[in-house]
């Protein structure tokens, strides 16, 4: 058992790196230019290009990509420019939500959903066994923004994704 | 600079935008006189009455009290040399100024200066006095000691430093390198520029390479803050979190992710100012959240326009009539077109652009944007100096389009690509456009991209024929509708010049307009150039977007400002309120 | 079909079809769900017959209210319109088609990948699968589990949308596009609990007893193994077409869904989330669309499962 864990742990450990190294390249290919992004639209080419050069972003994909590795085994995750602080800062503040929401989640999902499979299961073929059946595939194709607070405050969420998902947004 | 419709720098995700026109509260407009030319050999006397109509201010402005203002992103930095989006410049006013400010318009008034600046008759050499009694405040409320003209020298020096940390500022040659000596600033080879010149602790010169009135709007802008020498430095970060300015507030707590409490200087130098106690500002508020806040009455302003869904609502709802303002900004929006399509492309002919412009219902536009704007016919907005309400080359003509593309050779019309980006709502903008040039034979397939996307596409030369986006001013002078996106040097990669628009004949003009020291002449010269450019057709402008956003009742001295949007330094609460 | 100790444990048409589809039959769930999925699928296919008006056609003066929001229901407009002044029922029929466009064949690609990596990796567990050089030389172990499986880790934790922004940033946005990048983040859950599934079902009895037979390795994948992955394979199909129309709305919202003005329900639903307060017609109206879709799958889905099970017919 002891072993397993420990290879498994050093998998992820691979795994984590890869999707590091993954990340980086997508963003990178990314057509937008973070030097522009940082200067704003207004600012003429040679100030992007001094503040580019200032920031490294013009130097080749290996070298990027070392200084970001290197400095993310160090715990210095980056820093934001839209929000101007650190990074992981910024990840850390929504983890407790996150995680919060991500248990309680699982724990509903278990309470309701293991009782109401087993009974389903124990009582195939009844009347009980299709009720429960409409009942789970009604509340599954319910889209989740459709039930979302709309005048929830965005912080109130939290979740890493929210932004992104938008799914609460209104 | 290029905007959807925010002023100054959008963020690059998630703005809402929608404005919509209704009920009038305070809203300035002043005559578009120029701000920004000064006759050579005199100084210009302050501005007078300003020229604007505003709701009438109580005879004694009520002191005390503390007022809340929402907005949507973060306060991106306190440091005047970096700040350049919407929610840092006004936080900047509030603790730092420069030497020049506006009226409630677009008339540059003295602010540290005491007094206009005397100008050199070849229009290079300002020389300004200033007032010897303005103090640095600490953030405990302390006095640090008094502003010198060596704390105004250093500051211009800081913007230009290319070892500021984390990166320089994004308007180093931009604004300042027209400064003789700034170029070995920049360099690196010197830390001061040899044209500004301390003559003594109250005066100081700028000599500037070439003649330029804008060099005062530029002294306007909250980069020509004056910071203190010894404690400002080449950490932007670290003096953002320890800001000391010479402004109406200080700054009693930052907490990044909630927001800042900014309180009175009990040591600013003007008597009388601030009004308020207090100002909270409360970041990474959600649009819809922060109205029914306002309506509650548990907040008082929000930096962000009212969302679209709630306008009709809100705006027609007789108990908020005086709560809402709005007011037309200096901003154009306009499908700009690949002059220099490659292989003689359709959009290289401009006839074809000619039939764009034609074909645009610029009625329908404002009809999905609820009202919130005026069509625009040219390029210059209301609101700036050189703005002609005459202008209007082509009046929509379905016939007239339809001719033209037929004289064009392009009868059976032609398929292209339209780029927007996919911040609502201009992807429906951009589907109403699509509707239109269907109309006259254009099969236009629309590529939305992300904002940071979109804008490194329109600024790769021959990325993108055709598509729409605008452009909001930094200061109102024509000229900076003018050398950033229609000139030749802008028409490469990088540069903001999305039609690649470069007629030599026209740069001539705009070069001798700019360093023009008649300011009726320099205004007659721009719109010449206006004149000529549409004729052109680069562009088809379609809409001058309006600002519309809602108070508390309590909320005083509020208006929309031309330049600063939002001119928190003129806040008090009302009273009886 | 082998047969060992009595246990049968292939299906064949001959036999066990007409058993299934007496099972069918008689169950109402099944009635219910197909008949959605035909009516669903009909809407989507007559779209251009039935639809009153140009789906993408913007009726400006009189598809909009005065002040420029979308109208309710007329006798023009039997839904009402968008916020663009278009017709909102020919936006709905013509929306079913990208949307089931997009769930059915990103989920089927998904499905495909999820189960091949899934039942290979499983297969693999303790097998040695050697590449050699013609069968000479020394041979290279392959750890085809493990690279399979952390390979699934690798792509189930990456930002999707990431990968999805880059994507439409170089190729540039289409229908086709939005199904691949689908169809590649759902993979993983398919093949995660295909591969769990397989390894039970491969420590069965009569697979021991196939291989000791001597059953090559592809028939008894194909003939042994997957039949028993059939009523979770199913089931996840069914799942997978609500994710795959959810997760369209969503890179939809970020620009780099179907190019507009192209109607698609979660596309509508995007649009016009401001306006659930006010008009929550426009919102409702296509998310009661992707409701009936998904319930409609669901019922049809879980039906097909428990017919199907090999287990039911011994």
């Amino acid at each position: 058992m002891g072993t397993y864990i420990l290879r498994r742990l050093g998998w992820s450990v691979v795994v984590l790196f890869a999707i590091a190294i993954l990340t980086f390249f997508v963003t990178f290919i990314l057509p937008a230019d973070p030097a522009r992004m940082i200067a704003g639209i207004r600012a003429t080419p040679e100030d992007v290009d001094r503040i580019r050069h200032a920031l490294g972003l013009d130097q080749p994909f290996l070298v990027q990509l070392g200084a970001y590795l290197s400095r993310l085994v160090q715990g210095d995750f980056g820093h934001s420019y839209i929000q101007n602080r650190p990074v992981l800062g910024l990840v850390l503040e929504r983890f407790p939500a996150t995680l919060q929401l991500a248990v309680a989640g699982l724990f509903v999902a278990l309470a309701i959903g293991l009782p109401l499979g087993v009974f389903a299961a124990t009582h195939k073929g009844k009347s009980s066994d299709r009720a429960s059946t409409v009942f789970t595939s009604i509340l599954v194709s319910a889209p989740a923004f459709r039930f979302c607070p709309p005048d929830a405050p965005p912080g109130a969420t939290g979740e890493f994704g929210s932004r992104e998902s938008a799914r609460c947004s209104s | 600079m290029q905007s959807t419709r925010v002023p100054w720098r959008t963020s690059a995700l998630g703005v809402a935008v929608i404005l919509v026109a209704s009920a009038c509260g305070a809203s300035s407009s002043p005559a578009p006189s120029g701000g920004a030319s000064v006759a050579p050999g005199e100084s210009v006397p302050a501005a007078s009455a300003p020229a604007s109509s505003e709701a009438s201010a109580p005879a004694t402005i009520p002191q005390g009290g503390t007022l809340s203002i929402g907005w949507n992103g973060e306060i991106q930095w306190l440091d005047p040399s970096l700040g350049y989006d919407v929610n840092s410049w006004p936080a900047e006013r509030l603790m730092f100024e420069a030497l020049l400010d506006y009226d409630d318009g677009t008339r540059l008034v003295p602010l540290l200066a005491d007094g206009m600046p005397t100008v050199s008759s070849d229009g290079k050499a300002f020389t300004f006095k200033i007032h010897g009694d303005v103090n640095f405040v600490n953030e405990d409320g302390t006095v640090l000691r008094k502003m010198t003209a060596d704390d105004v020298a250093y500051s211009i020096n800081r913007v230009l430093n290319p070892n500021l940390k984390p990166n320089p500022s994004p308007v180093a040659s931009g604004f300042f390198g027209n400064i003789v000596g700034a170029d070995a600033v920049l360099a690196g080879t010197a830390t001061a520029a040899s044209g500004i010149k301390v003559i003594d602790p109250t005066t100081i010169e700028f000599d500037l390479v070439n003649a330029d009135a804008t060099f005062l709007n530029v002294l306007a802008t909250p980069f020509a803050s004056v910071v203190p020498k010894e404690l400002a430095g080449d950490d932007a970060t670290a003096f953002s979190a320890k800001p000391v300015g010479t402004g109406p507030y200080l700054l009693k707590s930052y907490t990044k992710g909630q927001g800042a409490v900014f309180v009175k200087n009990p040591a600013y130098w003007q008597a009388g100012q601030p009004y308020l106690d207090q100002i909270d500002y409360k970041t990474g508020q959600d649009d819809n959240a922060m109205l029914l806040q306002i309506e509650a009455g548990t907040l008082d302003m929000m930096g962000d326009p009212l969302p679209a869904a709630q306008f009709t609502d809100v705006t027609t709802n007789p108990e908020y009539k005086d709560q809402i303002y709005h007011h037309t900004l200096v901003d154009t929006d306009y499908v700009f077109m690949d002059t220099q399509m490659p292989d003689n492309g359709p959009f290289s002919n401009v006839k074809v652009r000619q039939a764009v412009n034609y074909a645009i219902d610029k009625a329908a536009i404002l009809q999905i944007s609820h009202g919130a704007g005026v069509e625009a016919n040219c390029i210059y907005p209301p609101d700036l100096p050189g703005y002609d309400a005459a202008c209007n080359p082509y009046p929509h003509d379905v016939e007239k389009a339809k001719a033209l593309m037929k004289d064009a050779g392009y009868e059976a019309g032609f398929e292209t690509t339209f780029y927007t980006d996919t911040t609502d709502p201009d992807p429906q903008i951009g589907a109403s456009i699509q509707q239109d040039l269907a109309a006259i034979g254009i099969k236009a397939n629309i590529v939305s991209q992300e904002f940071a996307t979109f804008l490194d596409t329109i600024e790769t030369p021959h990325k993108a024929p055709i598509g729409w986006v605008g452009w909001f001013q930094d200061y109102p002078d024509p000229s900076d509708f003018i050398d950033p996106i229609l000139s030749c040097a802008s028409a490469v990669k990088g540069g903001a010049n999305a039609a690649l628009y470069c007629n030599k004949a026209v740069d001539e003009l705009a070069a001798a307009a700019k360093g023009e020291t008649d300011p009726l002449k320099r205004l007659e010269e721009y719109q010449t150039i206006q004149t000529k450019i549409m004729a052109d057709a680069p562009w088809a402008p379609f809409r001058h977007q309006e600002w519309y956003t809602m108070t508390s009742k309590r909320t005083g001295g509020f208006s929309i400002h031309p330049v600063w949007q939002y001119n928190v330094r003129a806040l008090y609460v009302k009273p009886g309120a | 079909m082998t047969t060992v100790g009595g246990a049968t444990t292939t299906l064949t048409r001959t036999r066990e079809s007409p058993r299934a589809w007496g099972y069918l039959r008689s169950n109402p769930t099944f009635w219910i769900g197909a008949i959605g999925v035909t009516l669903i699928v009909g809407a989507a296919l007559f779209a251009p017959l039935i639809a009153p008006h140009d789906p993408n056609f913007q009726y400006r003066g009189e598809g909009l209210t005065p002040g420029g929001d979308p109208l309710g229901p007329t006798a023009k407009f039997p839904l009402g319109t968008d916020k663009l002044g278009r017709d909102e029922l020919s936006r709905l029929l013509y929306g079913a088609r990208t949307s089931l466009t997009v769930g059915i064949v990103a989920n089927s690609l998904a499905i495909f990948i999820g189960v091949v990596v899934g039942t290979v990796a499983a297969y693999s567990r303790g097998r040695r699968i050697r590449l050699s050089a013609g069968g000479r030389g020394p041979s290279v172990p392959i750890p085809l589990e493990t690279i399979l499986m952390r390979t699934t880790d690798v792509v189930l934790a990456f930002p999707a949308l990431l990968v999805a922004i880059a994507l439409v940033a170089i190729v540039g946005p289409s229908l086709g596009l939005v199904i691949v990048v689908i169809a590649l983040v759902l993979w993983t859950a398919t093949a995660r609990v295909t591969y769990s599934t397989s390894l039970v079902v491969l420590s069965s009895d009569f697979i021991v007893a196939a291989t000791a037979i001597g059953v090559s390795d592809r028939r008894m994948l194909v003939r042994h193994l997957l039949p028993h992955l059939v009523p979770i394979i199913i089931v996840y199909a069914t799942l997978g077409i609500a994710a795959a129309i959810l997760f369209e709305a969503t890179l939809s919202f970020l620009g780099v869904g179907v190019p507009p003005p192209a109607a698609s329900w979660g596309g509508m639903i995007i649009e016009h989330v401001g306006y659930y307060r006010t008009d929550p017609r426009v919102v409702a109206v296509p998310g009661l669309a992707i409701m009936a879709t998904i319930l409609a799958f669901n019922l049809l889905g879980d039906a097909l499962a428990d017919a199907l099970d090999p287990r039911h017919w011994r």
